[in-house]
């Protein structure tokens, strides 16, 4: 690379800081709902985008924040034919079994497009010192990592999995550019392979201990769960309560926080942007806390702490990445190679659709 | 003059600047940098918190703003207006109305807007879609829970045939028929299938004390047929499960599935009240007293009761205590059941002072 020698070079890491506050995303969130109930839901484009903008500004590094540009109409378009897309899903079955299997192909075909132009969408209106990021991915390996992943995971009951995730990872990014820089990836199979085989391991344990838990705890007090008939809603919610709250909730919440926590290290710290390098380590006890504590808060409260949860876990996520800079940082140019007209007129016309990996 | 970061939006470097409005244009410098524009050219992003504002020109280049006082002054002297969303979204007053009117708005959804909306769509719904419905139903039901009938062909034959004289209180009932069953497991029961078929348990027709209490049931079962309360109750739970996923959102989807069941209570009292009714209206029609059905219900309460006693005498007794669980989830999806009782006799009593004899046949 090519530093600017007018510049001190600062090779200090640069933390990431997050200052959003839960009550100001509250005001926020909560006048953006209302409006978003009012006009039966087409105000969320306008709301995601408020949202969007209200973290990514609050994001700062090396004293420059991040800037959201999506605009409200997209997403919403982009929403519309996502919902349509469900609907099809959902009921095409329903119909009858031709449509059935119809949708799940015309599904099938579109979903990787759907996915990679997502991310080209989420990547083109994010911007940093003024420079906007950028995804390259091309469709037809979107194809081989969405539907060939799907189906080799599946296929080889998920042995496969792990060398599937690593290539969608290296598929998005290493597909992803800043300006003229472009992001490398480096984590390898076996990394995905360990992290994967130890979740499995402590999920066996775990698995096991609430098996012995709650075949104690409910030993005989199964009730009579008919389908379609009329179940009666009390009778269920005294059998499914106690199994969600001793079974499932710690499952879910452990495969979340283990997962989410060794994944996201092991992926950001083989990142590379350019020559500068990431450092990303969450520890998966502190995650399985702040989501154990989340999910309880906004339980507790009907739903009116999520501004509060969200915020919080965006501050834990945020405030441990920090850049590893191999040099300056103003020295990142635009990408003039590339008509970044042309990318975003594209952009523009693509669907949004929120999937998050 | 707010301090400000500037960017061209060609290099991410760095220029420290101080801006200023000043006759309709924004100045900016500092650092090397001299810029006028015109402040209808530049985009000067919405205040959302403390976060920092961006203030965009044409050619890519912005300003970053931390000092919001500062900014908010000088953009207020040129007439730079507020929306009314960003003025709201920084009102405590406003965030405290939206709450109430968000509580409000739940609660009319989840009262009238769900069951008016799952109302329109199931009297619309093709009949394809609720036989095939039906279908699927029956077969998980005969796979996990029902066994052949064991009343004979003639009883069987005498039901049906008792069933379709039915005459509907209004025009356009639907087509009758009875799917015959047993089931030991689920006690005195019947259910209607969306499209209209009604599933009997043998073990009903053994407890009825005579068939007129039969066709009470029956008659209800055909209320949720006329009123298409397998269909609604389906689409008002997904409806249900849907708002709760976005309103609990991705912090916590997983709570979302869970309070569903608990919201449908209500839906499901409703609906028999409506299917009481119904039959009433039915049984009147073809003059069967209404009461009927309530001597039906009166025997369901009177096997319960005693099944507890039962379970009380003999804790170890298998039998009894099945039973036990089978009556209270047949009485308790159907809630209030003294109640149902009372109104179904007052239906009984309304028709014998209307025409001055109770009607018998």
């Amino acid at each position: 690379m090519d530093f600017d020698q007018t510049q001190p070079l600062k090779l200090e890491p640069e933390a990431v800081r997050f200052h959003g506050k839960g009550s100001e995303y509250f005001q926020i969130w909560i006048v953006n709902l209302l409006l978003t109930i009012l006009t039966l839901g087409i105000y969320s484009a306008w709301a995601k985008v408020r949202r969007l903008q209200y973290f990514y500004r609050n994001t700062e590094l090396a004293g420059s924040t991040f800037e959201y540009h999506g605009k409200p109409l997209t997403i919403l378009k982009g929403r519309i034919v996502g919902l349509m897309l469900l609907l099809v899903y959902r009921f095409g079955f329903q119909v009858s079994f031709i449509v059935g299997v119809l949708s799940l192909l015309l599904l099938a075909a579109l979903l990787p497009i759907l996915l990679r132009n997502s991310l080209r969408f989420r990547l083109y209106n994010s911007s940093y010192r003024g420079l906007r990021f950028h995804f390259s991915g091309g469709v037809a390996s979107a194809y081989g990592v969405f539907l060939g992943g799907f189906f080799g995971s599946l296929f080889s009951l998920y042995l496969l999995a792990p060398l599937f995730h690593r290539r969608l990872k290296a598929y998005q990014h290493g597909n992803s550019w800043y300006g003229r820089t472009r992001f490398s990836f480096h984590a390898t199979t076996s990394q995905f392979y360990g992290i994967y085989g130890r979740g499995l391991l402590m999920l066996l344990g775990l698995g096991f201990g609430l098996g012995l838990l709650s075949s104690f705890l409910f030993h005989g007090h199964a009730p009579h769960i008919v389908a379609g008939t009329k179940p009666d809603p009390r009778e269920m919610m005294r059998f499914i309560l106690p199994i969600m709250l001793v079974v499932y909730l710690p499952t879910v919440l452990f495969l979340a926080a283990y997962f989410g926590a060794r994944l996201q290290s092991l992926i950001w710290t083989n990142t590379r942007l350019g020559e500068h390098r990431f450092d990303y380590r969450l520890s998966a006890r502190r995650l399985l806390w702040i989501y154990f504590s989340n999910s309880l808060a906004v339980i507790l409260t009907l739903g009116f702490y999520s501004p509060w949860a969200a915020v919080r876990l965006a501050r834990y996520h945020a405030e441990h990445m920090t850049l590893l800079p191999a040099g300056s940082l103003e020295t990142f140019i635009d990408d003039q190679s590339q008509d970044i007209g042309a990318i975003g007129e594209e952009a523009a016309s693509v669907f949004d659709i929120d999937i998050s990996f | 003059m707010p301090a400000a970061a500037y960017y061209d939006g060609r290099t991410a470097r760095r220029h420290e600047v101080q801006i200023s409005v000043a006759d309709g244009s924004l100045l900016i410098q500092g650092d090397g940098i001299q810029r006028q524009e015109p402040l209808s050219a530049v985009r000067v992003s919405e205040r959302l918190g403390q976060a920092p504002r961006l203030l965009s020109l044409g050619d890519g280049a912005h300003c970053e703003v931390r000092d919001h006082a500062a900014l908010e002054a000088e953009l207020a002297a040129a007439g730079h207006r507020q929306g009314l969303v960003e003025r709201l979204q920084r009102s405590w007053r406003a965030a405290a109305l939206s709450l109430l009117l968000c509580a409000i708005a739940a609660f009319a959804a989840y009262r009238w807007g769900i069951p008016l909306a799952a109302e329109m769509i199931a009297a619309r719904m093709p009949p394809a879609v609720s036989h095939q419905l039906s279908d699927s139903t029956l077969q998980a039901l005969d796979h996990f829970w029902l066994e052949p009938t064991k009343l004979d062909a003639p009883r069987r034959e005498a039901l049906s045939r008792g069933f379709t004289r039915l005459h509907p209180p209004a025009e356009g009932g639907a087509p009758l028929s009875i799917e015959f069953r047993s089931s030991p497991k689920l006690g005195p029961n019947a259910f209607a299938l969306p499209d209209g078929r009604v599933v009997l348990l043998d073990q009903l027709v053994t407890l009825a004390g005579n068939d007129e209490e039969i066709y009470g049931v029956l008659a209800h079962e055909l209320g949720h047929v006329h009123y298409h309360h397998g269909m609604r109750m389906l689409l008002q739970g997904s409806a249900v499960a849907l708002l709760l996923t976005a309103w609990v959102g991705d912090v916590s989807s997983l709570l979302a599935t869970l309070p569903a069941g608990l919201l449908q209570a209500r839906y499901s009292r409703d609906f028999e009240t409506q299917a009481d009714d119904y039959a009433a209206a039915t049984l009147l029609a073809n003059g069967i007293p209404p009461s009927r059905l309530a001597d039906l219900l009166e025997r369901l309460l009177a096997r319960r009761d005693s099944d507890k006693e039962g379970a009380k005498g003999s804790k170890d007794s298998k039998s009894s205590s099945v039973g036990d669980g089978e009556m209270r989830s047949y009485l308790s999806s159907h809630p209030a059941t003294s109640e149902r009782i009372r109104r179904l006799r007052q239906a009984d009593s309304r028709q014998s002072q209307q025409q001055g004899l109770v009607p018998s046949r």
